[in-house]
């Protein structure tokens, strides 16, 4: 063997043992951030997320440590510098190998390999690599053997920490405390298709309505498990209990809910947060409005759209075909274009209906809508419809006998015209701009301004009748107000831009505001077929003259009934001032409150989330209950009652 | 303060407008039997418009499908909890007529499941004294000859007192009379609108 040769075979050996080195050390930095997480968690419960970080941290660790390693021994990567430490080793090849391996001048290589032959003792490498490996191996068994020492559960706690685990922690206090921790299993309906989630010691449940709540703790063998207790409003619920495992099995509940569990004197609340399943959301894009045929012939496109947060089951037309006359009335119920989305969150559907294939008579009407259903099969199946619209088939015989009050030109109708027009003369103007003097421009737009702003006030005006009623005030916005509402605001825009002389700017507005218009005007569905004949009672003559007998006493007239959220408001305000209240005999009366506002004012339950935490954190949670407060308040002033009227005897 | 008004609902659906005499007939009883201060004509309000609130009490009959639009609903809704009284009437006398199937459907989607009023309730004690819960009408005994007699009127209770009344007995073919043809009969057919509307006044 030449003395490169065996260079080569030290080189290859001592590159096998950096790379078990630097395994091993690898090895030893992960153990030794998994055992010093264990021991943390075993004193402290460290929380899920930071065990769950502690393995990938510690493999990081670990391959920041064997890459060191590496770097450390990176020199014998050149074998020249490996000849050089075999020449320290062996100091009796006096150079040859590396005057081998780096010829300088002229050398026998034959000499060489002698002298190398002579120095070199192969087996001496062997005692140094051992060396060098036993160290790290020591340490990983020193770190098997520590945690073996630690319970299983803590042990599995670090190396597979998931939700719930907070069970295998150790437990605390003496007497422990049954009630923590606490794992809640969350399993929702099979229609939803969502996974199971784990939640460590909630203090709040959201899941769906109907959702399976499985309430787990441990302690059972503390105790007699008769102790145990879950409180849902009069009834007590005992604990099933599996060796030191105690449990509760219910149902997310259709209305937010806080329930008890009790425990020798101990009391834990839990409140539960339904998340309804809304039924689907359907719109019927065409036909857009009620009509009236004189012939019951053409078709009709039917067109609609419908979406559900979970997952629609069908959708179809729904047409109810009501024919008859006097008391006399047969309605037939029919379905057109059934589509099975097959869960999915949207789906749309399209038919066209041929009139003269309904056999429809004169004074027949149609009834037609899109109704979609989701796919609930626990709470459900929830159902929704579109707006419904009416085809009737004019009946000349009936239209004589119904006493029709001719109705007066709608406002709206003459605003919409007035519009129309408005835009005529600004485009007018703003073809003829080059005829006029830059002062005569002015005038003339800023008169057009000037109606617009009339047209402005009219539309307010129709507003303020379509939102308010007398003696009552503001009843709520419609769908037709809402429209009015952007045709004004861009009637302002382009008074402004008219005002200034800016006619180009001020066109696209004012065609805003017209498309506004126009939508507000198709909007209203209601159809008249005639106004109620007026018979006005001669009250003078009949008054009093009736003479069956009645019980006649003084009546007190009859009143809204008291809002919900006037109520958590007094309930609110009985818990502000109370001095002396400890924190968490606030934070109870709180999350009753929480639980009742959810289903009466939801808008208040998540500024009350953070009272609650705030409590939890130790920190002052006033300015965030009277937020809450103010929150109440302006909702509870903003539904008037009806107005008033006579009671009488 | 003002006086007591019939408001007959008008809806998009349907024939809101079958009940044409229902209102003088009514006013005409509220005037004969009580000094309850009334207006002479009755009145009628889109549901689906502001106009709405300024009435107490609101009459809704047909004999067609019932199918709310979302304004219409979304009006009827702010009219109840805001003490309103809605009186709905099934103008056909069947059982399970399109008016009636809609109309039930319409209002348990609104307000919650109609339950049965009983024939002891203070609605039959408000005025004139019904003993055996709400009156027969003409149709049902002998009108029709299909002996259908519906005994216990619907509603929906809120707070212990009705919100919402629903009959399919047919009142507003019995209350479809000129009131001058009051003088003819025995006793006043529309006793039990007064009731209707003195509970409705003050309870």
């Amino acid at each position: 063997m030449s003395a490169v040769d065996r260079a080569r075979n030290a080189q290859r050996a001592l590159l096998g043992t950096l790379a078990a080195d630097a395994l091993l050390y690898a090895a030893l930095a992960l153990g030794t951030a998994t055992l010093l997480v264990i021991i943390v968690d075993f004193l402290s419960p460290l929380p899920l997320e930071v065990r769950r970080a502690a393995i990938p941290l510690g493999v990081l660790g670990a391959i920041v440590t064997g890459a060191y390693r590496l770097w450390r021994g990176r020199e014998v990567s050149s074998l020249r510098q490996v000849a050089l430490y075999l020449e320290e080793l062996f100091p009796g090849m006096q150079y040859a190998l590396v005057t081998a391996i780096v010829p300088a001048g002229s050398s026998d290589p034959v000499l060489l390999d002698r002298a190398v032959e002579q120095g070199y003792a192969p087996g001496a490498l062997g005692p140094r690599v051992r060396r060098a490996l036993v160290r790290p191996v020591a340490g990983l068994l020193a770190i098997l053997l520590a945690g073996m020492a630690f319970p299983s559960q803590s042990v599995t706690r670090v190396l597979r920490p998931r939700a719930g685990d907070v069970l295998l922690a150790p437990p605390r206090g003496a007497p422990p405390n049954r009630l923590e921790p606490l794992v809640v299993v969350v399993s929702s309906p099979a229609y939803a298709g969502l996974p199971s989630e784990t939640l460590d010691d909630p203090s709040s449940v959201r899941a769906l309505e109907g959702s399976g709540l499985l309430l787990r703790g441990r302690g059972a063998m503390i105790a007699p498990s008769e102790s145990l207790g879950l409180v849902r409003g009069a009834g007590m619920m005992p604990a099933r209990v599996v060796g030191d495992t105690w449990s509760f099995s219910l149902t997310m509940p259709r209305r937010a809910e806080v329930l008890r569990i009790a425990d020798r004197g101990r009391n834990r609340l839990l409140t539960l947060e339904p998340l309804l399943d809304a039924p689907p959301t359907v719109t019927l894009r065409s036909p857009t409005t009620d009509s009236t045929y004189p012939l019951p012939t053409g078709t009709l496109l039917l067109d609609a759209v419908a979406g559900d947060d979970i997952g629609l089951a069908a959708l179809w037309f729904e047409l109810m075909l009501t024919t008859g006359g006097g008391e006399r009335f047969t309605t037939t119920t029919r379905i057109l274009g059934l589509a099975s989305p097959g869960g999915a969150p949207g789906a749309a559907i399209r038919q066209v209906l041929r009139l003269d294939t309904l056999r429809l008579l004169p004074g027949d009407v149609l009834n037609l809508r899109a109704v979609a259903r989701d796919r609930n099969d626990v709470t459900g199946p929830g159902e929704g419809s579109s707006d419904t619209r009416t085809i009737r088939i004019a009946d000349p015989e009936r239209r004589d006998a119904i006493p029709i009050v001719p109705a007066a030109v709608a406002k709206l109708d003459t605003t919409v015209l007035s519009q129309r027009m408005l835009i005529i003369r600004a485009e007018t103007l703003l073809v003829r701009q080059r005829r006029f003097t830059p002062d005569s421009f002015r005038v003339q737009s800023q008169r057009l301004g000037e109606r617009q702003r009339m047209l402005y006030d009219r539309v307010q005006a129709l507003i303020l009748e379509l939102e308010t009623a007398t003696d009552v005030g503001f009843v709520g916005a419609t769908e037709e107000s809402m429209l009015l509402r952007v045709a004004g605001l861009a009637m302002r825009r382009a008074e402004d831009h008219l005002v200034r002389a800016r006619v180009a700017a001020a066109l696209p507005e004012m065609y805003r505001a017209l498309e506004a218009l126009d939508k507000g005007r198709t909007s209203r569905r209601v159809y008249l077929r005639g106004m109620l004949p007026r018979i006005v009672v001669d009250l003078n003559q009949i008054r009093l003259t009736g003479t069956a007998k009645a019980t006649v006493s003084p009546r007190t007239p009859r009143f809204a009934l008291s809002d919900p959220r006037r109520r958590l408001l007094e309930r609110l305000d009985r818990l502000l001032p109370a001095p002396g209240r400890t924190a968490p005999a606030l934070g109870d009366s709180l999350t009753m409150l929480r639980a009742d506002a959810l289903s009466d004012a939801p808008e208040v339950a998540p500024p009350l989330a953070s009272a609650l935490e705030m409590i939890r954190a130790g920190t002052d949670p006033l300015p965030q209950l009277r937020r809450v407060r103010r929150m109440l308040e302006r909702a509870v002033e903003s539904v008037p009652s009806l107005s008033a009227w006579r009671g009488g005897r | 303060m003002r006086p007591f008004t019939f408001a007959t609902g008008m809806y998009a659906s349907g024939d809101w407008e079958s009940g044409q005499l229902v209102a003088a007939v009514v006013i005409d009883s509220l005037a004969r039997h009580t000094e309850l201060e009334v207006s002479p004509a009755g009145v009628n309000v889109p549901i689906d418009s502001a106009a709405l609130f300024e009435y107490p009490f609101l009459y809704l009959t047909g004999h067609l499908a019932v199918r709310f639009s979302a304004a219409e609903r979304r009006n009827l809704l702010r009219f109840v909890d805001r003490g309103g009284f809605l009186f709905m009437d099934d103008h056909n006398h069947d059982i399970n007529g399109v008016f009636h199937t809609t109309a039930t459907q319409e209002l348990t989607a609104l307000f919650g499941r109609l339950e049965r009023i009983p024939n002891t309730h203070e609605l039959y004690r408000a005025f004139f004294t019904f003993e055996d819960g709400p009156p027969a009408t003409n149709h049902e005994m002998n009108g029709w000859g299909d002996n259908l007699v519906h005994d216990q009127l619907l509603g929906i209770v809120r707070g212990g007192r009705i919100d919402v009344l629903y009959s399919n007995k047919d009142y507003s073919s019995e209350w479809s009379m000129h009131p001058e043809s009051k003088r003819f009969m025995e006793a006043d057919p529309s006793r039990f609108a007064v009731n209707i509307v003195v509970y409705a006044l003050t309870r």
